[in-house]
């Protein structure tokens, strides 16, 4: 006789559940929204700080410098690529460039294009000077056989052109040569192009756009700093503050804290709707436990009459439990994967924060993060039924039955 | 009592040669698993598994490879009600119930049967064919302990025990014997 043919314990649990559907399909819902909530939370922070490190990897600066009333327009255009146009004297870049623990510096020009063929919205123009530029020239040593010449330009991710193809802002042609892999940060709603380019743009602006555009002699948006290893980048920032009035430093840990400060408030919403949840649905699946286990006392004691022992029922109920929380958990955490998955762009964007998908192992640690917390739950909310049924006579129950 | 489900304030109950008195609450379900049939007055099936599942689940509990599918289906067609076997109890008659409590009584071969009215919801022909199968049980070494009101069923029994006022008096006249009086205590 095969073993198939036996009456199994998870028989026995599968039919308990599927056939009380009310009080599964209730414990499941909870279980399922305690779930997607607690995991949603996960899901944003690590796709913001996922992005945020390869945004940062990408600028490969450890200060930038940005004019002081600019400093939140200079943090949105990093974060979000929201498009800007300031400028710093261009001086300030020598200065900070003899700030001791400085080991390079690179000024760029940011300016914010009009409507173009390739995009929805303005982009981010970001003038460079190949000569000192360590954002872009990172990229083209990583790809050889690229480079930027006159009137070439480098596009970001979001940016729709395809490579060898032209592409005009202010009058100006360019040609693209390159696509920057996908960082969710700002970046990949910029454009890279030559400062020298950029000039003779702005110069030729005033017959071949339909709006002038103006790059002041000698001027830069901002300076992007990479600081000796063994210094600190603070103490340098705090330099160059002193040294450099009118300047705001923005280091990578200041852009992180932006991001969790726009997060905050959506993840105290989420933690705090998750954590409501779990203190309600806590007591709500115990009280549901309860009533179930009161109901299913004469159940029990038949089982007990016919030899079960109490550590079986325990079992039972914890088992039913636990299945309810592992379905409701997969059902809770699938939705909301394919939820934040549909609506990425409009999630980062309304809460303005960068944002990357995290990777699938992340995605799975995250929701095995979130299983966890409902097997936990499930067991504390089933411990008070388990010790009332196990502690009951299950001759009276068994009396009650006959009677 | 005899089953374990409460226990005696005073006196002693054996079987097998152990007091189960003394028997862990384990050790009880263990020997309840093993030793003892039960037939409830009500039937006693679980609401959520059809006639054959409730007849295999003692199987969960002993360890035995007395729990299979087809020593299930033996005894349901021994009571009758094989194309009954993937019903839900919800939709069979009492005395179905009956019958199939009588086949889950008897999945794990017991030395003891407990049966309380076994015979109760059942039409004389059904009545009839149980009380053969448990005379044939008992003759096979099965001890039956039968609580009935029925006094057809008298001439089943090898020894007859009344209850007067919660004493317990053996009937004389089926087997000899002096009557064994016993204090139940409630």
């Amino acid at each position: 006789m095969n073993s198939a043919s036996e009456f199994r314990f998870f028989r026995l649990v599968e039919q308990n559940l599927r056939n009380r559907p009310f009080r599964s399909l209730a414990t499941i819902f909870a279980f399922a929204i305690i779930a997607s909530t607690f995991f949603s939370s996960q899901y944003l922070m690590s796709g913001a700080q996922q992005s945020l490190d390869a945004g940062i990897s990408r600028m490969g600066a450890d200060i930038l410098v940005v004019p002081t009333e600019y400093a939140h327009a200079g943090q949105t255009v990093i974060l979000t690529g929201e498009p800007s146009t300031f400028f710093l004297d261009g001086s300030s870049v020598d200065t900070i460039s003899r700030i001791p623990g400085v080991a390079k510096t690179s000024p760029q020009i940011y300016l914010a294009t009009l409507h173009a063929s390739c995009c929805a919205a303005p982009v981010q123009m970001i003038a460079i000077d190949p000569e000192r530029d360590f954002t872009v020239s990172t990229w083209l040593k990583e790809n050889p056989g690229i480079t930027l010449g006159k009137d070439d330009m480098i596009i970001g991710s979001a940016v729709v052109q395809d490579i060898g193809k032209d592409l005009m802002f202010f009058g100006h042609t360019y040609y693209v040569v390159g696509q920057l892999q996908q960082t969710g940060m700002g970046v990949d709603n910029s454009v890279f192009v030559r400062s020298e380019d950029a000039y003779v743009m702005a110069e030729e602006s005033g017959k071949k756009a339909v709006k002038r555009l103006t790059i002041p002699e000698g001027m830069v948006s901002l300076v992007l700093v990479r600081v000796d290893p063994q210094i600190s980048p603070a103490s340098v920032a705090a330099e160059i503050e002193r040294q450099v009035p009118g300047t705001k430093t923005i280091l990578p840990n200041g852009l992180l804290n932006a991001v969790t400060g726009q997060l905050n408030a959506v993840t105290r919403l989420l933690y705090g709707s998750a954590i409501a949840v779990t203190a309600v649905s806590v007591p709500l699946l115990g009280l549901l436990a309860a009533m179930v286990t009161h109901e299913r006392r004469r159940e029990v004691s038949i089982l007990r009459a016919l030899g079960a022992k109490n550590s079986f029922v325990a079992g039972l109920m914890l088992a039913e439990s636990f299945s309810l929380a592992i379905v409701g958990g997969i059902l809770g955490i699938g939705a909301a994967v394919g939820v934040l998955m549909s609506y990425q762009d409009l999630i980062s964007q309304t809460l303005k924060i960068p944002f990357l998908i995290p990777s699938p192992l992340t995605i799975l640690a995250q929701g095995g993060d979130a299983l966890l917390l409902l097997i936990g739950i499930a067991g504390v909310s089933s411990l008070y039924p388990i010790y009332r049924i196990t502690r009951s006579e299950p001759y009276e129950a068994i009396r009650k039955g006959e009677s | 009592m005899l089953a374990g489900l409460i226990r005696p304030s005073s006196g002693t109950i054996r079987i097998r040669g152990m007091d189960i008195g003394s028997l862990s609450d384990d050790d009880i379900s263990e020997l309840r698993s093993r030793e003892i049939g039960f037939v409830f007055q009500f039937s006693g099936l679980l609401p959520t598994l059809t006639a054959l599942q409730n007849v295999m689940v003692p199987t969960l509990f002993s360890k035995g490879e007395a729990g299979t599918r087809a020593r299930a289906m033996e005894l349901i067609r021994t009571v009758g009600l094989s194309e009954r076997a993937d019903t839900y109890p919800g939709t069979l008659s009492s005395g179905e119930m009956k019958r199939i409590a009588i086949a889950r009584a008897l999945i794990n071969s017991p030395s003891l049967l407990i049966a309380d009215e076994p015979t109760g919801d059942l039409d004389v022909d059904t009545e009839n064919e149980i009380m053969q199968l448990f005379r044939q049980l008992n003759r096979e070494g099965m001890t039956i302990v039968m609580v009935t009101h029925n006094p057809d069923l008298v001439e089943y029994a090898t020894r007859m025990f009344r209850m007067d006022r919660g004493r317990l008096e053996e009937q004389t006249g089926l087997h000899s014997g002096a009557p064994l009086p016993v204090s139940l205590s409630r």
